[in-house]
């Protein structure tokens, strides 16, 4: 049903998109939290801050990614001391996808946990759960709702990155050609529109699993606590 | 051409008994209307490799009259097949000319080869190093990491590299190590920067660049010519498109284009 | 015992308490905004006071001078709320288990199994705590927090929310925690007759002063605590012993005077308080005669205070009775102290509340 290089492109979008989740899902519930949970000086601005990679073009990130983390970038030095190539890397493909879905992962991680009552958090202080302990087994738990939809937020966007990608990563066939790209090559080919089809159909039914897999896990988190 | 061009004996201003002061009005009016409308607007798709060159020769504040639209080959003849409205297509690839030609979306009287180039092997300024373009050359020891240039699937300026490269029988060492960018702009900066140690790109780019040096030139034997066709869209070709056309074969203009770093191909008018 | 000395500034005044509460069970009286809610809190470690000291038998819990600050779940205080506040995501079972699962069995001081029993919520273990009714709910969040093994219950106005008949209910089981568990308790409430339930220990607080501290009785004598007494309808309480039955109403003696009650079937010789709201005694000037109020009792008033628009006239029965009277009928039946009244009390306008143990 699908060619080998298809599954190749499909298989590599994936692994991007997925990888690219476990980093900014992660990072959204952090920063999503502190915003959600505490005041302090300079909020506003890292509230910013964050949302810069959704009003950036994409293809602005792709720069700044170069400039942060290229060979001669500002943090390029560190990289080589770790061995860690990010530039024309699949890696760095996961970094340019992690970068532009963090805001909207975060914005949804973020209204997840201020819809949790802060003073259910407070008895379980009262029981004896430590602040981690109250994060995980009841700020965490609430929020799930909430966080399935920014892991599904993040996965799309990922899937459909191009711009940053593509400027900080290249379009490396096997590395970092994911499905946006390998479309924009075929149709930059005399000819290449029926393959191109053929991947956003590829393209829609990935999103479409996605929607509705995270759709039913967030229902069945939701189930357990419906509100009075 | 202004109302300065009009003959004399047709200008407004020429005195004349009152009677024939007004059918010399009515003449005025129709030559006018004949006239070549050199003042009429044009909008011009053009590669993007060119936009250094056109811009000079058309500046947006003294010509306001000029559109010009830039962006990759492939994308500018798909928007024009889609009906987009332009006037003048300038492509970097003879491809996607006859992509359009075939589907007749242009008026192929009036297509021309316009310009010509060549693609030079780039390094970062001061950077460079030692190359004889020779088969035998151990052309991965050159330089460490990737090469970058325009993606060889689809940019021409990667289609034409990848043939340079192949027909140096340098492309099986060099297949796994490029960094193949979505237009050949992007893969300049990535030499800029030194993210990549090498690179092709055209010989109007590093002329542009004041980062990079030419490490050396590679003869348009080893890849099918370089060349920008020019035409006129077919359902918008009248007689002031083809003046714009005739203009670029200007000598103001192939001055323009030779200081860019652009091959002159047809003679001049 | 528990020493609590507290100050932090709030929006619309500083909460300032300085108390010593030895008693098994302090409730904490005040109107609303006086900053009973703030004082738990700070109590119970959820919210840092701006300087205090705060020691529950001998151990100090917080201290400004010495730089203590044990975080909540380190102060072993149970906390049940008004709103339950039972996690939505876990079972009732669970719930219960939240606090005691991360027990070491030797601070464990009960077993799931008592409590269950105690607060009979057995059948609701399988349950999730959308699915329970409101008593339901306060029970299990009273056991929730029994079963962390704490060494004080934290009490919020925990049945503010349920209507009259399921109060009742759940009283015995608080009723219960104190005697039987041995937990002290610090509750706050509203609502005197509630707080009569379970001590008669309370601290008065206003605006975030403490007003006055002590056995109820002493402290509402108070001309200043009085006016708070009414503000959610003042009840008098009236310590009473069953002198015999009858049909349809019980026959008690309170001092020297004799009332009928609603019907108790409790034996003779029960001691019990009942009840009477303010707004529902009626003075007279002479003993009347021709009426169906079964209850005429005769008494000297004291004290005639203004709170508000209303007048609230204290009249001596051989027990502190207080009555609610628009000044209108003050002038016109020249109530002052020393005069000699009648205060009128239907049957059914008696309450009948807890047994004096």
């Amino acid at each position: 049903m699908l060619s080998p290089q298809e599954w190749d492109v499909l298989g590599l979008s994936l692994r991007v998109a997925l990888a690219s989740v476990g980093l900014s899902l992660p990072a959204a519930i952090a920063m999503g939290w502190l915003l959600a949970r505490r005041e302090f000086r300079g909020k506003l601005l890292l509230d910013g801050l964050c949302h810069l990679p959704l009003v950036l073009p994409p293809v602005v990130t792709g720069y700044v990614l170069l400039l942060a983390f290229g060979r001669r970038g500002w943090f390029g030095p560190v990289l080589d001391a770790l061995g860690v190539t990010l530039a024309f890397d699949w890696k760095g493909a996961v970094l340019a996808s992690a970068v532009v879905a963090f805001p909207l992962a975060l914005r949804a991680v973020r209204l997840a946990i201020e819809e949790v009552d802060p003073r259910l958090e407070g008895v379980a202080r009262t029981l004896g759960a430590g602040p981690w302990r109250v994060f995980f087994t009841v700020t965490l738990r609430l929020a799930a709702p909430g966080l399935w939809v920014g892991a599904l937020l993040a996965f799309a966007r990922s899937l459909g990155e191009f711009g940053a990608t593509i400027t900080f990563v290249a379009n490396i066939a096997g590395q970092t050609r994911t499905i946006p790209a390998a479309i924009y090559t075929f149709l930059n080919q005399p000819g290449g529109e029926d393959a191109a089809l053929r991947l956003v159909w590829i393209s829609v039914a990935v999103s479409l699993a996605a929607l509705l897999g995270s759709e039913w896990a967030a229902r069945r988190a939701r189930g357990r606590q419906e509100m009075r | 051409m202004t109302l300065a061009d009009v003959p004399p004996n047709l200008s407004p201003m020429s005195r004349s008994r009152p009677r024939r002061h007004r059918a010399a009005g009515w003449i005025l009016l129709l030559a006018l209307a004949n006239l070549p409308a050199r003042a009429e607007p044009v909008t011009i798709f053009a590669a993007a490799s060119l936009g250094g060159a056109l811009s000079e020769l058309w500046p947006p504040h003294r010509h306001p009259d000029v559109s010009l639209s830039f962006a990759g080959s492939s994308m500018l003849a798909r928007q024009i097949d889609a009906g987009a409205p332009a006037d003048l297509f300038l492509s970097a690839s003879q491809d996607w000319m006859d992509y359009l030609q075939a589907r007749g979306r242009i008026d192929m009287t009036s297509r021309i080869d316009l310009l010509g180039n060549r693609l030079v092997i780039i390094a970062p300024q001061g950077e460079g190093f030692e190359l004889t373009l020779q088969p035998d050359t151990d052309i991965g020891a050159a330089f460490d990491g990737r090469l970058a240039l325009g993606d060889p699937d689809h940019v021409p300026a990667g289609i034409y590299a990848r043939q340079a490269l192949q027909a140096l029988g340098w492309w099986p060492a060099l297949a796994d190590r490029l960094a193949p960018a979505s237009d050949v702009r992007a893969a300049l900066v990535w030499v800029e920067r030194g993210e990549c140690a090498a690179g092709i790109v055209y010989a109007t780019d590093a002329a542009a660049s004041r980062n990079v040096e030419v490490v050396t030139t590679i003869p348009d034997s080893l890849h099918a010519p370089i060349r920008y066709p020019a035409a006129l869209v077919s359902r918008r070709s009248t007689a002031s498109t083809r003046r714009w056309l005739d203009t670029l074969r200007s000598a103001a203009a192939r001055a323009v284009f030779r200081r860019h770093g652009f091959t002159l191909l047809t003679a001049s008018e | 015992m528990l020493t609590l000395c507290l100050r932090r500034r709030l929006s619309h005044f500083d909460l300032n308490i300085n108390v010593v509460c030895r008693e098994p069970v302090t409730a904490i009286y005040g109107p609303s905004g006086a900053g009973k809610t703030t004082l738990l809190n700070l109590v119970s470690g959820l919210t840092r006071p701006d300087s205090g000291h705060v020691e529950l038998d001998g151990d100090v819990l917080y201290s400004t001078a010495e730089g203590t600050d044990r975080p909540p779940e380190a102060r072993r205080l149970g906390f049940v709320f008004q709103d339950d506040l039972l996690f939505p995501h876990l079972s009732v079972e669970a719930n219960l288990r939240y606090g005691y699962q991360r027990l070491t069995p030797a601070e464990r001081r009960f077993d799931p199994g008592q409590i269950v029993e105690l607060l009979e919520i057995g059948p609701l273990l399988g349950r999730w705590p959308q699915h329970l009714s409101g008593g339901e709910r306060q029970r299990v969040a009273l056991g929730r927090a029994l079963l962390s093994s704490p060494r004080m219950l934290l009490m919020d106005e925990p049945l503010a929310s349920l209507d009259q008949g399921l109060k009742s209910r759940i009283i015995p089981y608080l009723r219960h925690v104190r005697s039987d568990l041995g937990i002290p308790i610090l509750y706050v409430s509203h609502s005197v007759a509630e707080i009569l339930e379970l001590t008669r220990q309370v601290l008065v607080l206003r605006e975030g002063e403490v007003l006055a501290h002590g056995d109820f009785f002493d402290v509402a004598r108070d001309p200043e605590v009085l006016p708070l007494l009414d503000e959610y309808g003042l009840e008098n309480v009236l310590p009473v012993e069953i002198v015999g039955g009858g049909e349809g109403a019980c026959t008690a003696r309170c001092g020297e005077q004799i009332l009928r009650i609603p019907a108790c079937h409790r034996p003779a010789g029960t001691r019990l308080f009942v009840g009477v709201r303010a707004d529902d005694v009626i003075l007279a000037r002479q003993s009347p005669e021709g009426l169906s109020v079964r209850n005429t009792l005769r008494g000297t008033v004291t004290e005639v205070a203004a709170v508000g628009a209303t007048r609230l006239v204290t009249v001596d029965i051989g027990h502190r009775l207080v009555v609610k009277v628009t000044p209108e009928a003050v002038a016109e039946l020249g109530l002052a102290p020393g005069l000699q009244v009648w205060c009128l009390i239907k049957t059914h306008s008696l309450r009948l509340g807890p047994e004096i143990d």
